[in-house]
């Protein structure tokens, strides 16, 4: 096992992976920008180096200057955690090169599974399914044409690079065919700098099923129970949950096998996350592999009670995974609410500030992954996350009741968070029934301007509260200008300011 | 006893209170009861009235105080009899008046300005663009009223409350 490691990244997973390595005996060495001098990842961590200014390409994307500091600090391996460089094909090969550990897959599968269009042919090769649609690329509008005619409209014309819902367009009708291929491949080549342009099928309001995967150097490859992420706003995933509520043992089976064959085929190794489409006869369709640990690892964690970090370092220190695959069972329920510093009465507008009053839950079942700290500043530079706040129960009722009793207790002043929103969803009818889909947000909740709840009862509480306080207030500034009426001159004369206070 | 207001969200409340012991009476048009309000930790208050109990904080910073139920934090304000009666009069002076100054909600850059000096703003209207945490966000102006000055540039980054637009 690594004796000493470094962590390329900052916030909740920066902390998250040093607390594993922590209960390995492994030494963390932190790397901050300036404005995160005084972050949790680097009080926790055991060493720590300053990368460079507060933006994120000149401190944290900064591969070369991440790999020095590791040689430097004498750290054996580099874990990326999530974002900035974890899927970065040439950081990790450059990692490999500078005779360092990539706790990750090798650059070259990041580099496979990174375009989309190669990863779909590998899957299609394997056998597993995919969304019905162009084998490889499209072109032109005539391409596109006969592809519509085999598969019917609504399609998607998706970029071969794409993420984040960039290079990404909607056709419902024929006339719309020929600006969405044009559109499609030049926003792609804007933003990645690759226009190559492929067509799929667009399911409607589909769920979102993710299958972790873990493999090892030695052909062990291993399927965990499924997370559902359908609850999403603007492709960004807000809560998730494990077993989703409608996969049964059967459906767990096959496409945890898919997962697999989706690993195999890529020469996965170490954590990664297969991920589908689910329509609404449960047939699921292959949409990506993300190659790293994923934000929502915490449920999985929760159901099956093991630490997917801990195996990650295992993995690429070279160990062997001694996990049987017909243990790997859910037990119970477990749902994660990700908290961020964003305003759900203003359209989620972001919102930093200085965490003036911070306490988190706790109690039976709750657990909390975050990155701050009670008087932290959370910066303007990078992702809004304040936490991840995770419940485990019985059952998914149970589990869900639990995470309202946390977010009941959950208190932030300083900047407005998505606590509120939450609790929204975790109360609403058709989210308690488990009839979601990747639209819940702008079909369910319709949008709709969104009201805090309060009672009246809580805001006379407020008022009396406040009342009171300012009374007592008022009747300190009143016993201070008694104390010094009439001569109030002499008393300045003879006292330093400060001194009258008794 | 002594009245003070409180204006929480636009609601305005009246209400009496004298301290009893350590205890304090509280009356309005609707309550006449004794409360226990028991102070935790600088700014955390346990409130016990009418047998309910609340968890709650105070923050009293630039004056304007903010309290948190846990239900949601409010930012409220909370006037004795003197300074009711200064805001009634302030509040008859003024006529018409200018639109109050935009300012940065949040500390972030400024990405585009939409109007120029002089522009007569609709409410509603997009006034400045300003970046934070890699979201683009559109300022919108409050109300009706004409721009008297554009205090920031394009690419200049801003503190939380810089003035960004003020107002004839």
């Amino acid at each position: 096992m690594f004796k000493k490691i470094l962590i390329a990244n900052r916030g909740e997973i920066a902390v998250r992976v040093i607390r594993a390595c922590r209960e390995m005996g492994i030494k963390t060495v932190a790397v901050y920008s300036e404005i995160d001098r005084g972050a949790l990842h680097v009080r926790l961590a055991d060493e720590a180096c300053l990368l460079g200014p507060p933006p994120s390409n000149e401190s944290y994307l900064s591969g070369e200057k991440i790999i020095d500091v590791a040689k430097k600090r004498g750290a054996e391996a580099i874990h990326p955690g999530y974002g900035f460089l974890s899927e970065n094909p040439k950081f990790a090969k450059d990692v490999a090169n500078a005779g360092l550990t990539f706790i990750g897959p090798p650059g070259e599968v990041i580099e496979l599974l990174g375009d989309k269009m190669a990863a779909r042919k590998t899957m299609i090769n394997s056998g597993v399914p995919v969304v019905p649609g162009s084998e490889g690329g499209i072109e032109n509008q005539t391409q596109a044409m006969k592809y519509i005619g085999e598969i019917g409209l609504p399609v998607l014309i998706k970029a071969a690079a794409g993420g984040g819902g960039k290079g990404m367009r909607i056709v419902n009708s024929e006339d719309e065919v020929a600006s969405a291929v044009r559109g499609a491949s030049s926003e792609a080549q804007s933003a990645f700098g690759d226009g190559r342009i492929y067509i799929e099928k667009y399911l409607a309001k589909p769920r979102h099923i993710e299958i972790q995967i873990l493999c090892d150097t030695h052909g062990n490859y291993y399927y965990f129970p499924e997370r559902e992420c359908s609850i999403q706003r603007r492709h960004q995933k807000v809560i998730e949950e494990s077993p989703s509520p409608i996969v049964d043992e059967t459906m767990r089976k096959k496409m945890g096998e898919a997962a697999v064959a989706a690993a195999k085929a890529s020469g996965y190794v170490n954590a990664g996350t297969v991920e589908f489409l689910v329509d609404k006869d449960k047939n699921f369709y292959f949409l990506e592999v993300n190659t790293r640990l994923q934000v929502e690892h915490p449920i999985t964690e929760m159901v099956t009670g093991l630490d997917l970090v801990k195996k990650q370092l295992i993995v690429a220190s070279g160990g062997k995974l001694d996990l049987v695959q017909e243990e790997i069972k859910p037990r119970g329920s477990s749902i994660e609410c990700r908290i961020y510093a964003e305003d759900p009465k203003s359209n989620f507008m972001p919102s930093v500030g200085k965490l003036e009053l911070y306490r988190e839950p706790g109690g039976p079942g709750v657990r909390v992954d975050s990155g701050v700290y009670e008087g932290f500043s959370i910066p303007i530079y990078y992702d809004p996350l304040i936490s991840k706040l995770i419940t485990w129960a019985e059952d998914r009722t149970s589990a869900i009741d639990r995470m309202l009793r946390a977010l009941n207790e959950y208190r932030i002043v300083g900047c407005e968070s998505t606590i509120s929103f939450h609790k929204m969803v975790l109360k609403e009818e058709h989210f308690r029934k488990g009839d979601i889909s990747t639209h819940y947000i702008q079909d369910v909740l319709g949008g709709a301007t969104y009201e805090e709840s309060s009672s009246p009862e809580d805001d006379f509480a407020a008022a009396v509260a406040l009342t009171v306080n300012r009374m007592e207030e008022d009747g300190k500034v009143r016993a201070q200008a008694v104390a010094g009426k009439q001569k109030v001159n002499k008393w300045k004369m003879a006292f330093p300011p400060g001194m009258n206070r008794l | 006893m002594m009245t003070y207001y409180v204006e929480i969200e636009g609601k305005e409340l009246a209400i009496n209170v004298a301290r009893e012991g350590d205890k304090y009476i509280i009356q309005n048009d609707e309550h006449d009861t004794s409360v226990d309000l028991f102070k935790v930790g600088d700014g955390f208050y346990s409130l016990i009235m009418e047998g309910k109990q609340y968890d709650l904080y105070i923050s009293n910073k630039d004056g304007s105080p903010l309290i948190d139920t846990g239900q949601r934090a409010f930012s409220a304000r909370v006037m004795n009899d003197r300074e009711k009666a200064i805001t009634k009069f302030a509040a008859e002076a003024a006529v018409g008046g200018a639109l109050p100054d935009l300012k940065a909600p949040m500390p972030g850059l400024v990405v585009k300005v939409l109007v120029e000096a002089g522009r007569e703003v609709k409410k509603g209207d997009g006034l400045v663009i300003v970046e934070a945490m890699k979201m683009e966000n559109e300022l919108k102006s409050a109300g009706e009223g004409t721009v008297k000055e554009i205090k920031v540039n394009a690419g200049q980054a801003v503190d939380k409350d810089a003035v960004l637009v003020t107002f004839e």
